[in-house]
């Protein structure tokens, strides 16, 4: 599941051109557009398959 | 002006990779001393369990808006001159949903997944080589990603300037909810503790 995480997580961040480092926190404080609608969608993502894998983190 | 300090020359790219080593120290020391080299502490944020890292993100982003801000009003910093990263909307929207689906099935974000690494953290390690599985996919399978990957290209752009407002008011509105949403977070913090103290308590454990 790691792994996965974290194949999707680059494929996420090759398409957004940044991390949460990169795009949101760097982004986020240079109030950049595309940065605050990047962040609004990682959480978004997070939220919407949380109850999906709650097994994992029990 | 005299900052950025590197575009202004006051020290040259050699001496920027030693600020970058010693930031980084800094950086990787505050997310261990946060708990955020954890995969547990990191994903309860989104079972509302512990919202630590959206209280870490938004002192972050706040603390850096405002030295920004307040450093370029005083003449010392030429903003103009930050690099923006440009915004695609679509692929930094599609892009942050598969990240964020990656953040919660993988328990960590890039630079978490660093810090818990040096700790020796098994997940962390192997979350690491699916972030190398993942860039490898990424630039194999270019062609077919790239009409998403270059779609609706806006430029560099802020939201000040996208919205047409003054710099210092977005500041201000950004400032106002971080506050809102750290009362709101604190409030939804209590009410999942004492939600958890009542099922204890019915399950008679």
């Amino acid at each position: 599941m790691a792994f996965a995480g974290g194949a999707l997580m680059a494929v996420g961040a090759a398409f957004a051109g940044g991390c949460t480092s990169g795009q949101a926190l760097t982004g986020g404080a240079l109030l950049n557009l595309g940065s605050w609608a990047f962040m609004m969608m990682v959480f978004a993502g997070a939220y919407a398959v949380a109850a999906l894998v709650r097994w994992q983190w029990r | 002006m005299m900052a950025p300090l590197l575009k202004y020359g006051v020290f040259g790219s050699e001496t920027s990779l030693v600020f970058a080593f010693l930031i980084g120290l800094g950086f990787g020391f505050a997310l261990e001393r946060a708990g955020f080299g954890s995969a547990r502490k990191l994903t309860s944020q989104f079972y509302l369990d512990d919202l630590a890292v959206f209280k870490v993100m938004f002192t972050a982003i706040i603390t850096a808006m405002l030295g920004v801000t307040y450093l370029s009003w005083m003449g010392v910093l030429n903003l103009s001159l930050l690099y923006l990263v440009p915004t695609f909307l679509l692929p930094q929207v599609v892009g942050g949903l598969i990240l964020g689906v990656g953040f919660v099935v993988g328990g960590y974000c890039p630079g978490t997944a660093l810090a818990a690494t040096a700790t020796g953290r098994v997940d962390a390690i192997l979350y690491g080589l699916g972030l190398y599985a993942g860039t490898l996919l990424f630039a194999e399978a270019y062609p077919l990603f790239k009409p998403l990957h270059m779609a609706t290209p806006m430029g560099q752009v802020t939201i000040p300037q996208y919205f047409n407002l003054p710099y210092g008011v977005v500041v201000f509105a950004v400032v106002l909810v971080a506050v809102g949403g750290f009362a709101g977070a604190g409030w939804v913090e209590k009410w999942r503790a004492a939600r958890r103290q009542d099922t204890v308590v019915a399950s008679g454990q």
